[in-house]
């Protein structure tokens, strides 16, 4: 056969069985609850904490926008909800997604005021689709402490009992995180989020679920079978949520790879590794992390492994490589060990630390807390450990390490010891270390003010594009390249143009830097 | 509809399938400056970009490098150094990864030379989930960075006289071993797809020779080293089902396939 008839007889097989799938496919069974809601009033909620951890099959897709599409993944996260007082909620939302590749990040963004939830502002931009589910959760949570019904949020309660859900609800992660809160609000039984919609009548809850088929067929509202009504309801939601439920469908029916390599094939190579270039080595480290991360079993043999090949330090700082990255406790457990061990790998496990994508455990964080206690005798460990804590808080929210270097810096000794607490802060990139920078950027030593400029390098909000205005118009002109450097870390030159162009046209020694970031 | 039909409609269909996966792909290297280093492309559509920058400070008493990466259109800035010299018998490098200081602090003093040397273990930088649409399906592609690199500095002092011409002979030498990876595979009831490979942004040991003069006359900057940009593959497929579960490939092709661009200096050399 001509290989373009098999392509067209290919094409057309798809399309028939997809067909054929969705005529005969039963809808799947829905059920429903009922609960009681109670109204909340916003002095009653000090502080709330909801985790959840849920595996779940699909989500997340924004196909007017073609960006985003998950597939079987499992999250695990708190978000928290902290009231200051009758006008300002403080907010923490921890997730932590889980793929074909663990991507852990989290976002905390601090003190908002109900003011700037309605208007839509943003605290940090750093990522945008952890901030829309934020937002998302803000809004419900307004919505649930029935603060406002105005319909300025993103969701609300209807005159007719219904959750209104608008086009400014993003992803179906917030119906599911939504479903969460009232779980464990009202004790719901639901065994799985997906494709879930929350309807409100009065004063009891239905938590529906949309059977596949009703969800392919529309494509602006769509029907659902509900056990417990004795008709059927029709709700209309955004485009958006429509999107999601549909692709969630599609993602439903794909069963994504989880493939690795087995230690088997990867243990020859290993055992070559002296011969191996260095991108060859480059390519077995990804093998080995993507085995050992979806293999338990490979773990232990690649530790049995290193063990036989410890006095080899090459190979030592490949395998360092590798536990960190794998991230799991026990990796890091075997990390500490090979420090008390090898003295002579001491620099490249803390550096490891601080480079790290994954979180620390806690076993590392007190092993760093007690390094930088030991400054006055051991100052360079120290300094690392210092680094590897302000890093680490990219990963997660320890508000006591906050304090603690915050404390350091005021302390100081000297202007060399305040840099290195600068410099600490600013691999955090948390904006909760603005005040501290301020303070070092008025300081009379230069370079106090050049690591506090270079401390804002990985803060992107309002405060951090003043506060980088503001170094420019310093004396300094290491602080001003200092400056100059923030801007190219940060990607938004187009936020200082105005700046950039004065730079060109009155600062020779900067020009040609400049001129490359306009 | 009849088989002439059908071959002409697959025919248009494949043509434009290999039009959209062929524009992806164009792919150009310039400046031979070997200070300012820049090969660019496209991938699945996103800019690829890797920059090997060295530049003077700004005191003119140091120089500073960085390496810095654009893939899927996701910029990193995965190794920054700087050394300063700040006397005679003092200097002071500071090193940051992917954003991340490393360190900073003073030069050693060994054998008459101020020295400072670090590695750092692979390390893994990983992207956000995102979306590709190939073919009926829509892949979860997962993808990042790994990444190895080692920097060593050196400063030697070449006295003259009158010593206010003296200069420093300055190194800074990086070994740099960058890989850019993506994995997605999807299997729906009838057809499969998958997107993968690996593109090796940087691999190699580049580095700046400066002279620094005691007189703050703008260093004198000349690379060293061989280095070796973007070679690497991506490939893409589409199986749908045949009868009696047998698959049937009905698209595979090449997103990405290049053996790179060689640069070398002083000594060094591209050919094998």
């Amino acid at each position: 056969m001509h290989s373009v008839t098999r392509v067209s007889l290919g094409l057309s097989t798809l399309l028939s069985a997809l067909g054929l799938f969705h005529l005969f496919h039963k809808p799947a069974q829905s059920l429903s609850h009922k609960v009681k809601v109670e109204k909340v009033s916003a002095s009653e909620i000090k502080s709330e904490s909801y985790s959840f951890d849920r595996h779940i099959k699909a989500v997340l897709s924004d196909h007017a926008h073609g960006d985003r599409n998950f597939a079987d993944i499992r999250y695990r996260g708190i978000f928290k909800i902290d009231r200051l007082d009758a006008e300002r909620a403080r907010i923490t939302f921890t997730l932590d997604h889980q793929a074909s590749a663990a991507i852990p990040f989290e976002v905390t963004i601090h003190e908002w005021t109900l003011t700037e939830l309605k208007s839509g502002a943003t605290k940090n931009e750093q990522d945008e689709e952890s901030l829309n589910i934020l937002k998302d959760f803000a809004a419900l949570y307004a919505f649930r402490s029935q603060e406002d019904t105005s319909g300025k949020y993103d969701a609300r309660f209807s005159k007719q009992g219904y959750i209104i859900i608008k086009e400014k609800i993003r992803y179906k992660s917030t119906l599911a995180a939504a479903v969460q809160i009232l779980k464990s609000k009202h004790q719901i039984q639901l065994d799985s989020t997906q494709h879930t919609l929350i309807k409100a009548m009065g004063k009891e809850t239905s938590i529906v679920r949309a059977s596949k088929s009703s969800v392919m067929k529309t494509t602006s509202e769509y029907q659902i079978t509900h056990l417990g009504a004795a008709r059927p309801r029709l709700i209309s939601t955004a485009p958006v949520v429509e999107n999601s439920l549909i692709s969630t469908t599609m993602a439903l029916q794909a069963s994504h790879s989880d493939q690795f390599i087995p230690w088997k094939t990867l243990e020859p190579k290993l055992n070559q590794i002296a011969t191996l270039s260095a991108m060859d080595r480059l390519s077995l480290f990804h093998d080995l992390v993507n085995t050992t991360k979806k293999d338990a079993t490979a773990f232990q043999e690649l530790k049995g492994w290193l063990s036989s090949q410890s006095s080899n330090m090459e190979v030592r700082t490949f395998a360092i490589g590798v536990l960190v990255t794998m991230g799991s406790e026990a990796a890091q457990h075997a990390l500490l060990d090979w420090y008390q061990q090898f003295p002579e790998s001491r620099p490249t496990i803390l550096n490891a630390f601080i480079t790290t994508a994954a979180p620390i455990s806690d076993e590392v964080h007190s092993f760093l807390t007690d390094l930088l206690d030991q400054k006055t005798s051991d100052p360079d460990p120290a300094s690392a450990a210092a680094l590897a804590l302000g890093a680490a808080l990219q990963n997660s929210n320890r508000s006591s390490d906050i304090s603690k270097l915050q404390n350091l810096y005021q302390n100081a000794q000297n202007s060399s010891e305040q840099t290195v607490y600068l410099d600490a802060m600013g691999n955090s990139g948390n904006p909760e270390f603005l005040d501290t920078i301020k303070d070092g950027l008025a300081a009379n030593d230069e370079m106090v003010r050049e690591n506090a400029v270079l401390a804002l390098r990985l803060m992107k909000d309002q405060l951090t594009h003043d506060l980088v205005e503001q170094a420019w118009t310093d004396s300094s002109l290491k602080v001003k390249s200092a400056a100059l450097q923030v801007i190219q870390y940060q990607g938004s030159a187009g936020n200082y143009q105005a700046l950039l162009a004065q730079c060109i046209s009155q600062t020779p020694e900067l020009k040609s830097t400049c001129g490359q970031l306009l | 509809m009849n088989t002439r039909t059908r071959v002409f409609n697959s025919g248009i269909v494949f043509s434009a399938l290999f039009f959209w996966l062929t524009s992806n792909l164009y792919t150009f290297a310039y400046a031979e400056d070997p200070t300012h280093l820049q090969v660019q492309t496209k991938l699945m559509g996103k800019p690829l970009v890797v920059q090997q920058n060295a530049d003077p400070s700004v005191s003119q008493q140091g120089v500073q490098t960085s390496t810095l990466v654009q893939f899927l259109g996701i910029n990193t800035q995965l190794m920054t150094a700087a050394l300063e010299l700040q006397s005679t018998t003092l200097g002071t490098t500071n090193w940051y990864i992917d954003g991340k200081q490393i360190w900073s602090g003073n030069l050693a003093l060994q054998s008459g030379s101020l020295v400072y040397s670090g590695g750092i273990a692979p390390i893994q930088i990983p992207f956000p989930l995102f979306a590709y649409p190939l073919g009926p399906i829509t892949l979860e592609v997962d993808a990042g960075i790994d990444f190895q690199g080692n920097l060593a500095v050196h400063l030697t002092p070449g006295l003259s006289i009158p010593v206010q011409d003296s200069s420093l002979q300055g190194t800074m030498q990086e070994s740099l071993t960058a890989g850019g990876y993506l994995e997605g595979y999807a299997k729906l009831l009838i057809a499969r797809a998958g997107v993968g490979g690996k593109v090796n942004l940087i691999d190699g040991s580049v580095g700046v020779n400066a002279d620094i003069f005691f007189n703050q006359s703008p260093p004198t900057l000349a690379g060293l080293g061989k280095v070796v940009f973007l070679n690497g593959n991506v490939y893409a497929f589409v199986d749908t089902i045949k009868l009696f579960g047998q698959w049937n490939r009905v698209l595979s092709s090449n997103l990405y396939s290049w053996a790179g661009k060689c640069y070398a200096f002083g000594a060094a050399t591209c050919t094998p």
